[in-house]
């Protein structure tokens, strides 16, 4: 095993080509995520034509690094805007754009950052370590199992109603009404359509998550003629300065956080069809349930952004186990990733790492990479994206027609 | 508005929504097949929204009345503060529902200037800024959307690219 994963890190490392193309394919995904609207899989979609005429590595290795950048790129329109850019990097939003708020914007993208990466790393290691063994655990989920998760999944409304348990509830009963909405998935039925084709295709995704998040955020802004005036980050007088310090050495106190988050994401990527979008959330709760002081989340708590952004970085590793072991897809953007295997004439399946051994540990390989990339090139890219805000001096008023306008552009 | 009151409205508007959506569940089509039919769960989700409503409406109107005398027990609504919230979304559906005839480009350069002018300020000056940012932020996204990722975007009745 360890002269495959030597030969598999060789063909990874030692090829300038394949490296640099994962360090593209990473820049490219924090670009993606830092665009609210702009999903991680349509930066993956937009990524895999150019990756035809590649080696399947190369190939791969250039979407894990779109991939791995995505998953945190969101976190710095989520703390800077307070709108999400990625729908993993919704529950940063909940601590990250408050801390934000109150004068510590370096601190908050310092945690975002570092609390991804050593999710990441964490990931990463059992992924190489045990991905044959925990693709039984995946193999193991019967109907009644998903039926428990998607209860357990919907407990978080009662978490996040915070004082009003009525109105908590009503929201996530309208969330589940929003997705009946179009036609029945197992008889093809048209519920609710009005006669409307446009309504019985049913509500995607990405606009009604950009409609819940995004527009009331800019309807909220604009609500006040003052603060729709005023520049995005008024309260910061000094440029931000990321405090990578002080966020590495909070990161590691908190490191039972750390942990419990990033397990949480590798569980949740293991389960087919469930994200980074659900993982973060669930380990937002996690984190709040376990958290002595409960009353500082929602108002910048340092746990409450270590374990969404350690959560949704922790995912891309059992989304890869399931795909690579079983040729389960574990999310879209993995789905994405078999069909460009598929186009390389490889098909996964439960004997993919026997028959591809090479491949297979080259990703796992190439995903370790990424996140060391990641590491590097975030430490930079978010110091510019928050110079970029406090320096430009756009107010809300300037800022909101565009970004609905470019919601738009995203969402035909 | 206090927020008894709101709440009083928001859960009006849900109990008459959800009685048009159980209305309209009765059109749902059986196929005859064995199992849960199609339209079985949004009955569930609807009747506990009804239920979810009216509790909130009786808790909110309980409030209402013994905090009432405080904001002298009427139920007057104060919209001025909601003034550019609803002048924006009226101005996003106007946006949407001309976008089959102006398209993407026009239609969006025309809500952007728009929407600028109405949140920055009616001054020549002003007037003459929210133009340039409208055109170039709108014209570089359209650029970007139609040239480089190849949308397809709505290209609408008065300028056609494809």
């Amino acid at each position: 095993m360890f002269d495959v994963i030597l030969q598999a890190g060789a063909s990874v490392l030692l090829d300038p080509l394949t490296l640099g193309l994962m360090a593209l394919g990473t820049l490219a995904g924090l670009l993606a995520g830092a665009i609210p609207g702009f999903t991680i899989a349509m930066g993956v979609i937009l990524t895999l034509p150019f990756t035809f005429g590649m080696s399947p590595i190369q190939g791969l290795a250039t979407m894990m690094g779109v991939f791995v950048g995505g998953l945190s790129g969101g976190l710095m329109s989520g703390m800077l805007t307070g709108i999400p850019g990625t729908p993993s990097s919704v529950a940063t939003t909940f601590d990250g754009f408050p801390m934000v708020r109150s004068g510590k914007p370096g601190l908050a993208l310092g945690l975002g950052l570092w609390s991804s990466f050593f999710g990441g790393m964490i990931s990463a290691i059992i992924l190489v370590a045990l991905a044959p063994q925990l693709a039984f655990l995946g193999l193991e989920f019967g109907p009644w199992d998903y039926f428990a998760l998607i209860v357990f999944a919907l407990t978080i409304t009662v978490s996040l109603s915070g004082d009003n348990m009525v109105k908590g509830l009503i929201a996530g009963l309208l969330g589940l009404f929003a997705a009946c909405v179009g036609e029945d998935e197992i008889n093809g039925v048209a519920r609710f359509a009005f006669g409307s084709d446009h309504i019985r295709q049913g509500f995607a995704f990405l606009p009604v998550l950009i409609g819940l998040f995004a527009f009331s955020q800019l309807l909220s802004d604009v609500e006040d003629n003052v603060k729709a005036k005023s520049p995005l980050m008024a309260k910061t007088a000094d440029p931000v300065r990321v405090e990578h310090r002080k966020a590495i050495a909070l990161v590691i106190k908190n490191w039972i956080n750390l942990f419990r988050s990033s397990f949480i994401g590798i569980f949740t990527g293991i389960l087919p069809a469930a994200g980074g979008s659900i993982s973060n959330i669930l380990a937002y709760d996690q984190a709040k349930k376990a958290a002595k002081n409960r009353n500082e989340f929602g108002k910048g708590a340092v746990d409450g952004i270590i374990a969404p952004e350690a959560a949704n970085n922790a995912t891309a590793g059992g989304a890869l186990i399931m795909m690579m072991a079983l040729g389960i897809p574990g999310d879209i953007v993995t789905a994405v990733m078999l069909g460009a295997l598929m186009i390389h004439n490889i098909i996964p399946g439960p004997s993919f790492i026997q028959d591809e051994p090479l491949l297979a540990y080259g990703v796992f390989i190439a995903f370790f990479c990424c996140t060391f990339f990641y590491g590097g090139f975030a430490s930079l890219f978010i110091k510019t994206i928050s110079l970029g805000n406090k320096n430009s001096n756009v107010c809300f008023g300037f800022r909101n027609p565009c970004l609905l306008c470019y919601w738009c552009f995203c969402t035909p | 508005m206090t927020n008894n009151k709101s709440d009083i409205i928001i859960a009006i508007f849900l109990l008459c929504f959800s009685g048009i959506m159980i209305n309209d569940a009765s059109n749902i089509r059986d196929l005859g097949f064995e199992g849960m039919k199609a339209d079985a769960w949004p009955r569930v989700v609807l009747w506990l929204l009804v239920v979810m409503s009216s509790i909130m409406l009786g808790k909110s109107y309980i409030q209402f009345k013994t905090e009432g005398h405080k904001d002298n027990n009427t139920f007057h609504v104060n919209l001025s503060k909601f003034k550019n919230a609803i002048i924006c979304f009226g101005m996003f559906l106007f946006f949407l529902s001309t976008l089959d005839y102006l398209g993407m480009l026009l239609g969006g350069i025309a809500f952007v200037f728009g929407l600028l002018t109405f949140l920055g300020g009616f001054s020549l000056n002003l007037i003459i800024r929210h133009f340039v940012i409208s055109v170039l932020s709108i014209g570089f996204m359209w650029m970007v959307f139609t040239f480089g990722l190849r949308v397809m975007l709505p290209e609408g009745e008065i300028l056609r690219v494809w």
